[in-house]
C-alpha cells in the first residue's frame, strides 16, 4: 500500500486510513521477517503514518487524542491538573521541588485509569519500602510521546523527549523506573532513535525488582498458590530491545543487492526484557508458572498498541481475546503482564467475554508474596 | 475498472460485506507482485476489480456461478506466491481462499492428510510431526499452501523422500469453471480421500501434470495429500536466537555438504544415494545457496559465499544430503552407505559443515521445514527467476544445471545478473528414484531495469537451449505463446489443453492467461503469432 501511495496509484480513503491505523505496530511482522530478511518493516509503518499526518490524514478518534495531548500533555483525554491524583497520600518525594535517586514515571494510562491505581501505588510502595530514594513528578509528569509517534506525530516525540530531558536535569535522578511498557519503549528506544538518549539508566519496574531479588534486597515470603502464565508486552519485549544506532549508506553488492556500509546490526527483538518478569514469577513461593506457545519475540499482541485501543476498540478486544484463549490452553488461572495497556485490554476482553481468567499486573502478584 | 453494481451485490450477498472489497488500496495490495518486474518492468501486475473471500466450497461455487451469469472472469489464489495469481489484463475478481484454512483430516494409518487451500505446509507439517509423519514442503517455502494442486511444480527439498505435487494428490474437491462441484478419486464415490484415481472419476491428468493449471481451470477447494514417515521427535525444541535459531534434533540426524569432482560423478552419486534409500533430503545446493542459508544477513552471506566458492570451485558441483533415522543402528547404516558412495565417486565433505553440529542442525531444519529458499533467493531483496526445470531423469536434470550455468556466465560477464557463481542450479530427486528436477536460479534487482532485461533475456535463451538441445519442457512455460512454442515439440499437448479448456470452461470465465486460453492462433507458425507473452518468474 505504501508503495502504491508513493507511486501515486492510490489516494487516501477512509478505508485506507482504517487499514493503516488498525495496525498495533506490535513488531511481530518485523521480527518474523528479520529471521530471513534484511528489512525494517516497522520503520515502513512509522513512516507511512508520519506521511499521513503530514498530509493531514487521521482517523477521528486519534484527532481527539492528539488534541488532548497538545492541550493536557496526556493521551487519555484527561485534565493535566488531575495527573497527580493517583499518588495522593503516598510517601514519595516530589521531584519538582526535591531531588531523588530514582525517578518513578507512572505514564498516562496509570495516571488516569483509576482502576489501575493500586498497581502504580503498589509499585511506589515497593520501591520506597525497599529503601530507595524515589521521587515522582506528580501533576507535572508529562506524556512520554511514544504513542503519538506511533500515530505519526514525530514532532510530539521530540517535544516530549526534550521536555523529559529538561525536567530530569533538575531532578538529580540517576535511574528512571517506569511500570509502563509503552513509556519504557519511548524512553529507552525511541528517544535514542531520534538522538535524544536520556543521560540516566532507564529501567522497567520488572528489571528493577529483578535486580532487588537477585541482590537479596527484596524477600518474598508469602505463598501465592496460583497457576499463572505471562503475557509479554510488545513494547517491553521485542520492541523494547535497545536501539542500535547505525549511520551509513546502502550500497549495491555484486551490482544488484543492497548492502549496508558499514555493516548494520539489525534489531531482531531477541534482546527485549524477557527474563526479569519470568525471574520474578519464578521467585514467588507457591506460584506455578506456565508458558504460552507464543512468547518473547514471538508473543501475540494484547491489541492496544499503535493507537488501536483509541480508534478501533472492538478490534483491540478481539485481539486480546485471541490471547486470552491461548492463555486458557495452558491451564493457567491468571494472566500476568507488565503494562497498563495490556492489563486494561486483556481485562476488558475477559469482562466482555465472561471468561473466568484473572488479569494481574506483575506488581499485584508481587505484593501478594511480600 | 469497476464491477457492475448488480455483480458486486450478488457477490456481496454470497460472502457478506466484510469479505469482499473493491477498495483501490486492497486491489493494489493484491496487484503488488515482485515477479512482475522481469516481465513488465513494473512491480504491480494488472488489478482485479474486486477481491472476494469465500469461507466454504459452497461459497466458491456460488461465486463461480455468479461469474458465469454475469460473464465476469475469476481466478482463485491460495497463499498467493507468484505472478500467475494475477490476471493478464485489468478486470475480473480474485477469489482469495485464505478463510479456507482448516486441516480436515489426518489419517495416520492410510497416511494422508486432507486440507483446505489456505492450510500452509508449516502448519500441516507441525501437526503431522506430532504423529510421526511429515509432508512435502515445496521449494518456495513453508508458508505456501499444503494443497498439492497450487504450486507450480510442487517439488521441495525433501522430495527424495516425500515426492512432489503431481504424485502426492489423492482425493480432490474441484469447483469447475461452470460452477459444478466435482469430486475426484475415491472421494467421488464417497469412499474417502485415500486414492486419487478411484473408485470414482480420475481426472488427475487434467487437473495437473507436471504443473498445475495456475488458476485457469476452476477452483480446487479441498484435497488430500500423501504423507510420509518422520524419523524425528513429535516436537523439536528451538535453541538460540534469531536469526540463528537451531533445532534441537536427535543425534540420529545429520547433514552433509558433498563436493564432487565432476558433474558425472554427482550424477552417479545421486543415483546410488537414491537407490539406497538413505536420504531424508537430497538437494543440489549451490555454494551461493548454502552460504546464504548459514549467514545471518546478506552481507555475511556474500562473504561466506566467497569463502565456500574458493573451496568448491576448483573441485566441482555439490549437494546437501540429510539423513534422519529412528535408531542409532539405522543411522549408522545410512551414514556408512553415504560415506561409501561419496568415497567411491570421489566426493569430499565440506569441513565447514562437518565440524559444526550447530550448522548441521540449522541446515537440517531449514531444509526439512522449507525455510531455506527465503534466505537463498529472497533475502538479498532481489528479483529472481528459475529457468529450465523440466521433470525428467536425474541425469537430465544435471544436464540442465550445466547448460544453465554456461548460459548464465554470459549474463554475469555482461553485468546483467548477480554473480552467484553461475552454477546456482537448485535440484532434487524424487522418491529415492531416478527422476529429478533442476531449475537455474537467476537473481537481479527488481528496481533495476537492466536486471529485468537480463532475467528476461536469460529465460528467452534458456527456451532456445531447451528446444535446440532437448533440455526438456521448462517450468517457465506459461500462457499461449510459450505453450504454442513447446506444444508442437511435445506431442501437441497444447491442442489438447485448449480442447480441455473449452470443454470445462464454456463461458471462458476462469481467467487463464498464465495457463492456456481457448483462443486459437491460426495466423502464423507456432510461436510467431500475436499471442500474450507470459513468462512469469518464480521458484518452487
Amino acid at each position: 500500500m505504501a508503495l502504491a501511495m508513493l507511486d501515486g496509484r492510490i489516494d487516501y480513503t477512509d478505508k485506507l486510513l482504517e487499514m493503516i491505523y488498525q495496525c498495533q505496530i506490535c513488531g511481530g511482522c518485523d521480527v518474523s521477517c528479520k529471521y530471513n530478511r534484511d528489512l525494517e518493516l516497522v520503520e515502513s509503518i512509522y513512516q507511512l503514518r508520519i506521511k499521513c499526518v503530514e498530509d493531514g490524514q487521521l482517523v477521528p478518534a486519534h484527532m481527539l487524542v492528539i488534541d488532548g495531548l497538545k492541550k493536557e500533555d496526556n493521551m487519555m483525554c484527561s485534565l493535566k491538573s488531575e495527573r497527580g491524583k493517583w499518588a495522593e497520600g503516598l510517601e514519595v518525594k516530589d521531584l519538582t521541588r526535591e531531588k531523588a535517586e530514582v525517578y518513578f514515571h507512572a505514564g498516562c494510562r496509570y495516571c488516569f485509569d483509576k482502576e489501575l491505581w493500586p498497581v502504580v501505588r503498589g509499585a511506589v510502595d515497593l520501591l520506597t519500602g525497599a529503601g530507595f530514594d524515589v521521587g515522582i513528578m506528580g501533576r507535572d509528569e508529562a506524556c512520554c510521546g511514544g504513542r503519538s509517534y506511533e500515530i505519526g506525530y514525530q514532532g510530539e516525540l521530540t517535544k516530549y523527549a526534550e521536555h523529559t530531558m529538561e525536567m530530569l536535569k533538575t531532578a538529580g535522578a540517576k535511574t528512571l523506573v517506569t511500570p509502563c511498557s509503552d513509556c519504557y519503549h519511548a524512553f529507552k528506544v525511541l528517544y535514542h532513535k531520534i538522538g535524544k538518549k536520556l543521560d540516566l539508566d532507564v529501567l522497567h519496574i520488572t528489571e528493577f525488582i529483578d535486580q532487588l531479588l537477585q541482590e537479596g534486597k527484596l524477600k518474598l515470603t508469602r505463598r501465592v498458590p496460583m497457576v499463572v502464565t505471562y503475557h509479554d508486552p510488545c513494547h517491553l519485549g521485542r520492541m523494547g530491545e535497545p536501539w542500535i544506532p547505525w549511520e551509513g549508506v546502502r550500497t549495491k553488492g555484486s551490482g544488484e543487492f543492497i548492502l549496508h556500509e558499514p555493516p548494520k546490526e539489525f534489531r531482531r527483538g531477541v534482546h527485549g526484557v524477557y527474563e526479569p518478569p519470568r525471574n520474578i514469577l519464578k521467585s514467588i513461593p507457591g506460584l506455578t508458572f506456565v508458558e504460552m506457545v507464543r512468547i518473547k519475540e514471538r508473543a501475540w499482541c494484547c491489541g492496544a498498541g499503535g493507537g488501536v485501543i483509541d480508534a478501533f476498540p472492538d478490534f483491540a478486544i478481539w485481539t486480546a481475546l485471541e490471547r486470552v484463549n491461548e492463555a486458557r490452553t495452558t491451564g493457567a488461572e491468571a494472566i500476568v503482564t507488565a503494562c497498563p495497556w495490556c492489563k486494561r485490554t486483556l481485562n476488558d476482553a475477559v469482562n466482555e467475554s465472561g471468561d473466568s481468567l484473572h488479569i494481574y499486573d506483575i506488581v499485584e502478584i508481587l505484593e501478594q508474596a511480600l | 475498472m469497476v464491477l457492475e453494481r448488480d455483480t458486486y451485490k450478488a457477490l456481496e450477498d454470497i460472502v457478506g460485506a466484510d469479505n469482499i472489497s473493491e477498495e483501490p488500496a486492497i486491489l493494489d495490495a493484491y496487484a503488488f507482485q515482485w515477479g512482475a518486474a522481469s516481465l513488465t518492468g513494473k512491480l504491480f501486475a494488472p488489478r482485479y476489480e474486486a477481491i472476494a473471500l469465500p469461507g466454504s466450497a459452497e461459497e466458491v461455487q456460488a461465486i463461480v456461478k455468479a461469474c458465469n451469469k454475469f460473464k465476469v472472469k475469476f481466478k482463485a489464489l491460495s497463499t498467493g506466491w507468484g505472478y500467475f495469481n494475477s490476471p493478464g489484463s485489468e478486470g475480473g475478481i480474485q477469489i482469495d481462499l485464505r478463510r479456507m484454512n482448516k486441516i480436515l483430516e489426518i489419517n495416520e494409518k492410510a497416511m494422508y492428510a486432507a486440507v483446505e487451500p489456505y492450510v500452509i505446509s508449516a502448519q500441516l507439517q507441525a501437526e503431522l510431526m506430532k504423529r510421526g509423519l511429515t509432508c512435502n514442503v515445496i521449494g518456495a517455502g513453508a508458508n505456501t499452501s499444503a494443497l498439492p494442486l497450487t504450486a507450480l511444480m510442487g517439488c521441495g527439498p525433501t522430495s527424495v523422500s516425500t515426492s512432489y505435487g503431481n504424485r502426492n494428490i489423492l482425493g480432490v474437491e474441484w469447483v469447475l469453471p461452470n460452477g459444478e462441484i466435482l469430486r475426484l478419486g475415491s472421494l467421488g464415490s464417497g469412499a474417502g480421500w485415500f486414492c486419487g484415481d478411484g473408485p470414482g472419476p480420475s481426472l488427475r491428468g487434467i487437473i495437473r501434470g507436471y504443473k498445475t493449471p495456475l488458476g485457469g481451470l476452476g477452483v480446487f477447494t479441498k484435497a488430500a495429500t500423501k504423507v510420509y514417515h518422520w524419523p524425528g521427535t513429535e516436537a523439536v525444541p528451538m535453541e538460540g536466537a534469531s536469526p540463528n535459531y537451531t533445532a534441537k534434533l536427535p543425534e540420529t540426524f545429520a547433514a552433509h555438504y558433498i563436493i564432487f569432482p565432476s558433474w558425472d560423478k554427482l550424477t552417479e552419486a545421486g543415483y546410488r544415494i537414491g537407490e539406497s534409500e538413505i536420504a531424508l533430503a537430497f538437494v543440489k545446493l549451490s555454494p551461493w545457496m548454502i552460504a546464504q542459508n548459514l549467514a545471518e544477513d546478506t552481507r555475511a552471506g556474500v562473504q561466506l559465499f566467497s569463502e565456500i566458492r574458493s573451496l568448491t570451485l576448483p573441485k566441482g558441483p555439490s549437494v546437501l544430503v540429510i539423513i534422519g533415522a529412528q535408531s542409532q543402528r539405522e543411522f549408522d547404516y545410512k551414514e556408512k552407505v553415504l560415506r561409501r558412495v561419496t568415497s567411491e565417486t570421489g566426493g569430499e565433505f565440506l569441513s565447514l559443515v562437518e565440524k559444526d553440529l550447530t550448522i548441521k542442525r540449522r541446515l537440517i531444519w531449514h531444509i526439512v521445514r522449507g525455510t531455506a529458499s527465503a534466505r537463498e533467493i529472497f533475502r538479498p531483496m532481489v528479483l529472481n527467476t528459475a529457468a529450465f526445470g523440466a521433470c525428467d531423469s536425474w541425469e537430465f536434470a544435471i544436464n540442465e544445471a550445466v547448460e544453465g550455468a554456461v548460459l548464465k556466465e554470459k549474463y554475469i560477464d555482461a553485468g546483467l545478473v548477480v554473480d552467484d557463481g553461475a552454477d546456482n542450479g537448485w535440484g532434487v530427486m524424487y522418491e529415492h528414484g531416478h527422476m529429478g528436477h533442476m531449475d537455474q536460479i537467476v537473481l537481479g534487482d527488481p528496481t533495476n531495469p537492466t536486471a529485468g532485461k537480463g532475467l528476461r533475456g536469460f529465460v528467452d535463451e534458456s527456451w532456445q537451449i531447451c528446444l535446440e538441445k532437448a533440455c526438456g519442457w521448462p517450468q517457465t512455460v506459461m500462457g499461449d505463446k510459450a505453450n504454442d512454442l513447446f506444444g508442437p515439440r511435445t506431442s501437441n499437448y497444447h491442442v489438447w489443453a485448449r480442447k480441455i479448456k473449452k470443454a470445462f470452461d464454456p463461458n471462458g470465465v476462469s481467467e487463464s492467461t498464465h495457463y492456456v486460453t481457448a483462443q486459437e492462433f491460426p495466423e502464423g507458425p507456432a510461436g510467431q503469432g500475436e499471442r500474450p507473452d507470459e513468462r512469469p518468474p518464480g521458484a518452487g
